[in-house]
């Protein structure tokens, strides 16, 4: 005759489970099968294989202490001491510390708000200075590579600059403002007041690497670096040499040289305008407008001698 | 003496090992070696493999005694620790042959049924190759749950388990005991 009863029922019973009448028609059950019973001894067997002590003695402690650095604690360390306390300590510790983190943290922000706002800005710019240095190189975003081939492809007009026509230059137009550049390119890293001018300067990467504005945050002056690619009408552009400059816009109204390699070329137009070519090693390597308004600026220059009236 | 004065004397004593008090930490070893071993050889079907991994673990529970949490048992936080340790050894596959001839007898009430107790003393080589075939996790939930007397909810927090996951551990392991013992029957090996 086949066994009814599955192992689940035989566990149950071996551990004692089952309601007293069914304890006892298994107990009669077992009496007559084989397997049954075979099984339910051999779980009491493996429970009190798991259950008994082992006769004899084993020590091991001989072993044990030699083998152990003696001196670990004696020397009790703060280290030491700070782990016991925190690990006895774990369910305060837990809720200590992030409070006393967010309290320090709300410290330091209500404390140095300004700094932090200025560090955040920073970042900020400095991230956009990196997106313009990859809009440089194009890429299969549409909206990045229209505005990388505008600097590429731009093409100024130096003359329509110094007869006060109408003038776009790095994508910007001349009349613009303080924020329209720092919205376009970031926020510059260096701020320098004068009493009548101020300085804005990029250090790395980004299109434009100089701006300086009057107290009404009107934009003076703009120069470009040397990542700017796009060229005049007559072809000069980053790295042109100083021979084709020369040779497009002739020999410029006023000139600076210095002892070293560098020279600036000033080529002066109506309304005070001024468009500047940086030469190093006799190449172009930045260039730039200015709109002198108040004369105050070139004047300033050629009384220090800084640059020469070159005509 | 009960578990509470238990707990606080190994507590102390353990207080006093931090201290550099070795004499104190001796007294712990003493004290829980017999246990430990009977613990690991229940496992490992194997004197030398139980005497290295229990030196092993008092070797390890000194040098992380700061780590101990006088809370639990120092016990409870032993056990852990041999758990690891034999874990840890059977991941490298470094044990010795089991000898299932030193086992010890197991003393077994079979009074009802006299003729399947003689069999069995026939087999026992038989039926510690089954109990040893449990994986090291079974073994360890089986172990601590009859030698130990421990509840579900400690053997748990020994294993870094559920009560309920330690529960079916136990289940799970007299369910496959009893399979394997079905194909031995068949086999008419029993």
């Amino acid at each position: 005759m086949k066994c009814k009863y599955d192992n689940n029922y035989i566990i149950a019973y071996n551990e004692g489970q089952l309601p007293d009448a069914e304890t006892e028609e298994f107990k009669e059950h077992v009496k007559t099968c084989d397997r049954c019973a075979k099984k339910i001894i051999f779980l009491t067997y493996t429970e009190n294989y798991f259950r008994q002590d082992i006769e004899g003695k084993h020590t091991i402690a001989d072993n044990v202490m030699a083998s152990i650095d003696n001196s670990r604690y004696s020397k009790n360390t703060i280290l030491t001491k700070a782990t016991v306390i925190i690990n006895r300590n774990k369910s305060v510790c837990k809720t200590v510390f992030p409070v006393t983190a967010a309290i320090l943290l709300a410290v330091l922000v209500l404390r140095y708000n300004s700094l932090i706002i200025d560090m955040k800005d920073n970042f900020v710019a400095s991230i956009k200075q990196i997106e313009i240095y990859k809009e440089d190189k194009p890429d299969n975003n549409s909206e990045t590579q229209n505005e990388a081939n505008v600097r590429i492809n731009e093409t100024f007009s130096v003359q329509d600059f110094l007869e006060g026509k109408e003038f776009v230059f790095a994508g910007l137009p001349v009349d613009i403002e303080e924020n329209d550049v720092i919205n376009k390119y970031g926020k510059p890293q260096i701020y320098h007041s004068g009493e009548s001018f101020e300085d804005r300067a990029y250090t790395d990467n980004s299109i434009i690497s100089y701006f300086g504005v009057d107290i009404n945050n009107k934009v003076k002056n703009l120069k470009v670096s040397n990542y700017y690619k796009g060229s005049s009408s007559k072809g000069i552009k980053i790295n042109s040499s100083k021979e084709d400059l020369l040779e497009a816009y002739g020999s410029p109204d006023y000139v600076y040289e210095n002892e070293n390699t560098n020279e600036e070329t000033y080529y002066y137009g109506e309304n005070e305008r001024y468009f500047i070519f940086h030469l190093e090693n006799n190449c172009i390597n930045s260039m730039g407008w200015l709109v002198d308004d108040d004369n105050h600026y070139i004047s300033m220059k050629l009384d220090a001698n800084i640059i020469k009236y070159n005509k | 003496m009960n578990l509470y004065k238990q707990k606080n004397i190994d507590a102390v004593l353990v207080e006093k090992a931090l201290k550099g008090d070795t004499e104190a930490f001796s007294k712990l070893v003493h004290k829980y070696e017999y246990k430990l071993y009977c613990f690991l050889y229940k496992i490992t079907f194997s004197k030398e493999d139980a005497e290295d991994l229990c030196q092993e673990t008092f070797i390890r529970a000194y040098n992380k005694l700061y780590k101990y949490d006088d809370r639990w048992a120092f016990t409870t936080w032993l056990y852990k620790m041999a758990i690891n340790v034999s874990n840890n050894s059977y991941k490298k596959k470094k044990h010795s042959t089991c000898s299932y001839d030193e086992v010890p007898d197991v003393q077994c009430d079979l009074n009802d049924l006299p003729e399947i107790a003689f069999e069995i003393k026939d087999n026992r080589k038989q039926f510690f190759k089954l109990i040893n075939s449990l994986s090291f996790e079974q073994k360890t939930a089986v172990c601590l749950r009859y030698f130990h007397d421990l509840a579900y909810k400690d053997i748990g927090h020994i294993m870094n388990i559920s009560q309920d996951a330690a529960r079916m551990k136990v289940q799970r392991a007299k369910n496959i005991l009893c399979e394997k013992l079905d194909q031995l029957i068949k086999k008419g090996v029993i």
